[in-house]
C-alpha cells in the first residue's frame, strides 16, 4: 500500500524477536511493540513493553489505574510528541514502517494510517460536515469525494438516519453517544489501518455505551482495533487478543498478553490472574 | 460567659470600619458624578451637529472637529492594523509552538512585560527618534499610530494568550490525531476559539489608544486641517483637548465639549469590553 | 503511490514556514522594549558624557535653553515626580482600600456590583480628562483659597483620583481571591466583621494589594497628562503643598517640543530616569511576587 518516507532502519537492537518468547508465529502482526520505554522526565512511566498486534483484531489493552496503558496508546500514533519532556524508546514496527519513533516519521501520515478515539467525545466546536471536511481537505481528499466519505462512514457507525438531515447543525450539540460515533467516523473517513480507542465508553451513558461498543466489534473487518479499556466485561465481549498492563518497580509494563480466550481462562502471570479473576467474581 | 464590654468593642469596630468604607465609596462616587456633571454641563452646550463636521477655527475656539476625529480614526486605523496582527501572531507562538517553561518563551513574555510598564511619554520620545526621524516619516499619522501600535501590542498579546490558554485542549489533541497540520488546527479550531480574548483585547487597545495624549505630541503632531492621506500630521481627539486647554485661551468650552465626545465613546468602548468578557466567561463555564 | 508524501511534506514545509513567521512576530514584539531602552540611551548619552550625570544632579537651576550659562539640575523635577507620587498614593491608598472593603464586604450585591461599574467608568477616563477637569474646576478652586492653584496640592489631588480605581480594582481581585474557607472559620470562631477583615482577610490578600499599589505608585509617576495640565510647571523644590512643582514627565511634554543640542539630550536623561524610577516600584512587584511563590512552593 504505502510507503513512509523513511531512513533505512537503523540496526535491530538486542532483546529482539527472536529472543522474544511472546513473538511466536500467530496472525501477521500489523504492529510490534520492542522494548518500549516511555519517560516524562525523570519519571518513567512504561518500561520493556514488547507487543505484537495482529492486523483485523480487536486488541483489548487491560489494567489498574496509573499503569501507563493510555501512555501505551499514544506512542502508537505519536501523541506522546504533544506532552513536553515526553520521550519514547525502543521500536515500534508499524506495517511498512520499519520504527514509527524515528523523528523523521511523516507524523501528519502516520495519524490518518494510525486513528484515535479519544475517552471524552472531541468533536470540534464546527457542523458535522465541517467536521469531515476539516480533515479529509488536509489529507488532500477530493472536495466531490467528501459527502461520498462521510456518508458512509455515517453508516458505518449507525449515525446516518439520526443526523442526515442535520449535517450543517452543530456537532456539539448531538448527545454523548453520538457525539464519540461521530469521532469514530471522522477516524474512520481517513481510511485508517488501525484505529486506537483510548476508554471510549467510560464517559458514556450505559446505552449509548452499548452502542458505541457494538460498532467498535464490528470494524474489526475494515481496521485493526486497539482499545484501552477499565471494564474488564467489555474487553470480554470484543477483544480478540488481551494485554495486561501492571506497575511493576514504579513503572507499568506488559505482563501478559495472547488470545483473549486463553488470557482470561488460563492467565500465566499470577497478578494478572488475580486481576482477571477479580472481574469474574 | 463572655465578658459583655468585648462585645461592645467588637460592635463598636465593626460600625466604624462600616462607617469609612461606605464614607469612602460615597466620596468616590461624589467626585466622579461632580466630574462628570462639570464636563457635561460646559460641553454640551457646544454640543452640536456641525461641531462634530465642522473644520477647526481659530485655533480650536471656533468651528467643529470633524478634522480631529479622522485623524484620531485615521491614527487608530494604523495602531490596529499593526498591532493586531504583531499581538495576534507572537501570543500565538508563545502559547502554541513553545512550551510555556522554554527559555525563549519565558525571555520574550518578559520583554513584553517589560513594554507593557514603559510610562507613555517615553513611548511619545521613542517615536519621535524612531519613526518620524529614523524611519524619516516626519510628524505623521503614520508615525502616530505605529506609536500606540507599540504601546497597545502588549494587551492584544496577553489578552490573545488568555484566549487560547481558553481553548479546551482536546481541540489541540484531536487535530493532532487526525494528523493535520499545527497552523490549519490554529486556523481553523483555535484562533476560532481565542476570537473572543481578540476582540477584548482589541476593543481595550482602543480604549487605551484613543484616551492616549502623551505618545502623540510629538509622533503624529498637531495639524487642524483635514489630513489627506497618512503622511499628514493630524491632531487626535486628546491631544486637542490638551492643546485647547493649555494652550488657547478661550478654548475651555470646546476643550470640554471635545471632552464629553472623548468620554461617551471610551465609555461605550469599556463597557462592550466588559460585556464582552463577561459574556464569554460564563459561555467558558457554562460549555465545559 | 507516493503522491501523497510530497503533499504532506509540502503541508510539513507550510508548518514550518508558519511557525517561523509567527516566531518573527514574537521576536520583533519583545524587541519592541530594547529599542526604546536603546533610543533613549542613544538620546541620552551625549548628555552624561559632556554634561555628566553629577552635575544633572548637583546643579542648583534647570536652566537648558540659557545661551551664556545653561545649568541642567533635575533634581527638582525628581523632587516634583517623587513629591506628587507620594502625595497620590498617599490619598489614594486608604480610600481605594476602604472602597474595595466596601464593594467586597459592606455594599449590599447589588450596590456592590454598580460601585464596581463606577470605578471601571473612572478608571477608564483618559488622563487628559482628569487634567482638564483639574484645570477647568480643581485649579480655581484652590487659586480661591490660596493662590495661585496650579500646585503640588492640584496635582496630588489629580493623580490620586486617577490610581484610585487601579488600587481599588486590584485589592478587590486580592480580596476575592481569598478563600472562602478562611471567612467560614472566622465566622464558625465567632469572630466580627470587622475582626474577621482586618485579622484575615487583609493579611490574606496583603500580597495582591501591594502589588497594586505598587502598579498604582508606577503609574503614578508614569503619568505626564493629568499633572503637566494642573501642576503649575515651574522647576523649584516646592515649599509648601500650595506651590507649583515641575515632574520629570511634565518637563519632557513641555520642552520636547522646541529642544535642541544639550538640552534635548538632557530631556532624553531625564527620560532615562523616568524609567529607572518606574522600574523602581515594579521590580519590587515582581520580587516580592516570586519570594511568595518561592514560600507557596516551600510550604506545599
Amino acid at each position: 500500500m504505502n510507503d513512509l518516507s523513511l531512513p533505512s532502519s537503523p540496526g535491530i537492537r538486542q532483546g529482539d524477536a527472536s529472543l522474544n518468547p511472546k513473538s511466536q508465529p500467530e496472525p501477521a502482526s500489523v504492529i510490534s511493540v520492542r522494548g518500549l520505554q516511555l519517560r516524562y522526565g525523570d519519571l518513567v512511566a512504561l518500561r520493556d513493553v514488547n507487543l505484537e498486534i495482529p492486523s483485523s483484531q480487536v486488541t483489548a489493552v487491560v489494567g489498574p489505574s496509573g499503569c501507563g496503558k493510555s501512555s501505551f496508546l499514544s506512542c502508537l500514533n505519536r501523541l506522546t510528541d504533544l506532552i513536553p519532556s515526553c520521550r519514547a524508546e525502543g521500536r515500534i514496527r508499524f506495517d511498512d514502517v520499519p520504527d514509527l519513533l524515528h523523528p523523521k516519521v511523516d507524523l501528519l501520515e502516520l495519524r490518518r494510517r494510525v486513528g484515535m478515539v479519544f475517552q471524552k467525545p472531541n468533536p470540534f466546536p464546527l457542523s458535522i460536515r465541517r467536521n469531515f471536511e476539516l480533515p479529509l481537505r488536509e489529507h488532500g481528499v477530493p472536495k466531490d469525494e467528501i459527502p461520498g466519505r462521510m456518508e458512509s462512514t455515517l453508516r458505518e457507525v449507525g449515525l446516518w438516519k439520526e443526523v442526515a438531515d442535520r449535517l450543517n447543525s452543530g456537532a456539539q450539540l448531538l448527545s454523548g453517544g453520538q457525539q464519540q460515533r461521530l469521532c469514530i467516523a471522522r477516524a474512520l473517513a481517513l481510511k485508517p489501518d488501525v484505529i486506537l480507542f483510548d476508554e471510549p465508553c467510560s464517559a458514556l451513558d450505559p446505552m449509548s455505551s452499548g452502542i458505541v461498543e457494538e460498532h467498535i466489534a464490528a470494524l474489526k473487518d475494515r481496521v485493526t482495533v486497539v482499545i484501552v479499556t477499565h471494564n474488564l466485561a467489555q474487553a470480554h465481549r470484543i477483544a480478540d487478543r488481551l494485554a495486561v498492563f501492571w506497575v511493576r518497580d514504579g513503572a507499568g509494563t506488559l505482563i501478559e498478553d495472547g488470545p483473549a480466550r486463553r488470557v482470561f481462562e488460563s492467565p500465566r502471570d499470577p497478578d494478572a490472574a488475580l486481576y482477571l479473576r477479580g472481574a469474574k467474581g | 460567659m463572655p465578658d459583655p464590654s468585648r462585645h461592645r468593642r467588637t460592635r463598636t469596630a465593626d460600625r466604624l470600619l462600616g462607617a469609612l468604607c461606605w464614607a469612602s465609596a460615597l466620596a468616590v462616587v461624589a467626585v466622579f458624578l461632580w466630574l462628570l456633571w462639570d464636563l457635561l454641563s460646559q460641553g454640551l452646550s457646544h454640543l452640536s451637529w456641525s461641531f462634530l463636521t465642522g473644520t477647526v477655527e481659530d485655533a480650536g475656539r471656533g468651528g467643529g472637529i470633524a478634522p480631529v476625529i479622522l485623524s484620531t480614526l485615521l491614527i487608530l486605523l494604523v495602531c490596529l492594523a499593526v498591532a493586531v496582527p504583531l499581538g495576534v501572531g507572537c501570543a500565538t507562538w508563545l502559547s502554541e509552538y513553545q512550551r510555556p517553561d522554554g527559555a525563549l518563551a519565558g525571555a520574550i513574555t518578559k520583554a513584553v512585560d517589560l513594554l507593557a510598564s514603559v510610562p507613555s511619554i517615553v513611548f511619545g520620545l521613542f517615536g519621535m527618534v524612531f519613526f518620524c526621524q529614523v524611519l524619516d516619516l516626519g510628524f505623521s499619522i503614520t508615525a502616530g499610530g505605529l506609536t500606540l501600535a507599540c504601546m497597545i501590542l502588549p494587551i492584544i498579546i496577553r489578552t490573545t494568550l488568555t484566549g487560547l490558554h481558553s481553548a479546551p485542549n482536546e481541540l489541540r489533541l484531536g487535530a493532532a490525531a487526525l494528523g493535520m497540520t499545527r497552523h490549519s488546527a490554529l486556523r481553523h479550531l483555535l484562533i476560532p476559539a481565542a476570537v473572543p480574548g481578540i476582540v477584548v483585547g482589541v476593543t481595550l487597545g482602543i480604549s487605551r489608544a484613543m484616551a492616549e495624549t502623551a505618545a502623540l505630541i510629538f509622533t503624529s503632531g498637531y495639524a487642524t486641517r483635514m489630513p489627506s492621506s497618512l503622511s499628514d500630521s493630524g491632531r487626535a481627539m486628546s491631544v486637542h483637548i490638551y492643546d485647547l486647554a493649555m494652550n488657547v485661551p478661550g478654548g475651555a468650552a470646546n476643550a470640554a465639549a471635545s471632552a464629553a465626545i472623548l468620554l461617551a465613546v471610551l465609555t461605550a468602548i469599556n463597557f462592550t469590553a466588559s460585556k464582552l468578557s463577561d459574556r464569554w466567561h460564563a459561555k467558558a463555564v457554562v460549555t465545559r | 503511490m507516493t503522491w501523497w508524501r510530497n503533499i504532506s511534506l509540502s503541508r510539513q514545509g507550510t508548518d514550518r514556514l508558519v511557525g517561523g513567521g509567527l516566531g518573527l512576530m514574537a521576536v520583533i514584539s519583545a524587541s519592541v522594549v530594547f529599542f526604546i531602552l536603546i533610543f533613549v540611551c542613544r538620546g541620552a548619552l551625549p548628555a552624561l558624557r559632556e554634561v555628566g550625570l553629577t552635575r544633572l544632579l548637583t546643579d542648583g537651576r534647570w536652566l537648558p535653553a540659557s545661551s551664556r550659562e545653561p545649568q541642567y539640575g533635575v533634581t527638582a523635577m525628581l523632587a516634583g515626580s517623587l513629591l506628587v507620587t507620594a502625595g497620590a498614593m498617599l490619598l489614594a491608598t486608604p480610600l481605594g482600600l476602604l472602597s474595595a472593603l466596601f464593594e467586597r464586604f459592606y455594599a449590599p450585591r447589588n450596590l456592590g456590583r454598580w460601585y464596581r461599574r463606577v470605578l471601571e467608568l473612572l478608571a477608564g477616563v483618559p488622563s487628559v480628562v482628569f487634567g482638564l477637569w483639574g484645570l477647568m474646576v480643581l485649579v480655581p478652586a484652590i487659586n480661591r483659597w490660596h493662590p495661585p492653584g496650579q500646585s503640588l496640592l492640584a496635582a496630588t489631588l489629580i493623580l490620586g483620583l486617577m490610581v484610585l480605581p487601579t488600587l481599588a480594582l486590584t485589592a478587590s481581585a486580592a480580596l476575592e481571591s481569598v478563600p472562602a474557607a478562611y471567612f467560614q472559620a472566622a465566622s464558625a470562631l465567632g469572630m466580627g466583621r470587622a475582626a474577621t477583615i482586618l485579622g484575615v482577610a487583609l493579611p490574606a490578600a496583603r500580597t495582591g494589594i501591594g502589588g497594586g499599589a505598587l502598579l498604582a505608585a508606577a503609574r503614578a509617576i508614569g503619568e505626564t497628562m493629568a499633572v503637566v495640565m494642573v501642576c503649575g510647571n515651574i522647576a523649584q523644590i516646592p515649599g509648601s503643598v500650595f506651590d507649583p512643582v515641575r515632574p520629570v514627565t511634565s518637563t519632557i511634554a513641555l520642552e520636547m517640543g522646541y529642544a535642541t543640542a544639550a538640552h534635548r539630550s538632557v530631556l532624553f536623561a531625564t527620560a532615562l530616569l523616568l524609567i529607572l524610577m518606574v522600574a523602581g516600584p515594579l521590580g519590587l512587584a515582581a520580587f516580592v511576587k516570586t519570594q511568595q511563590k518561592k514560600r507557596t512552593v516551600r510550604h506545599a
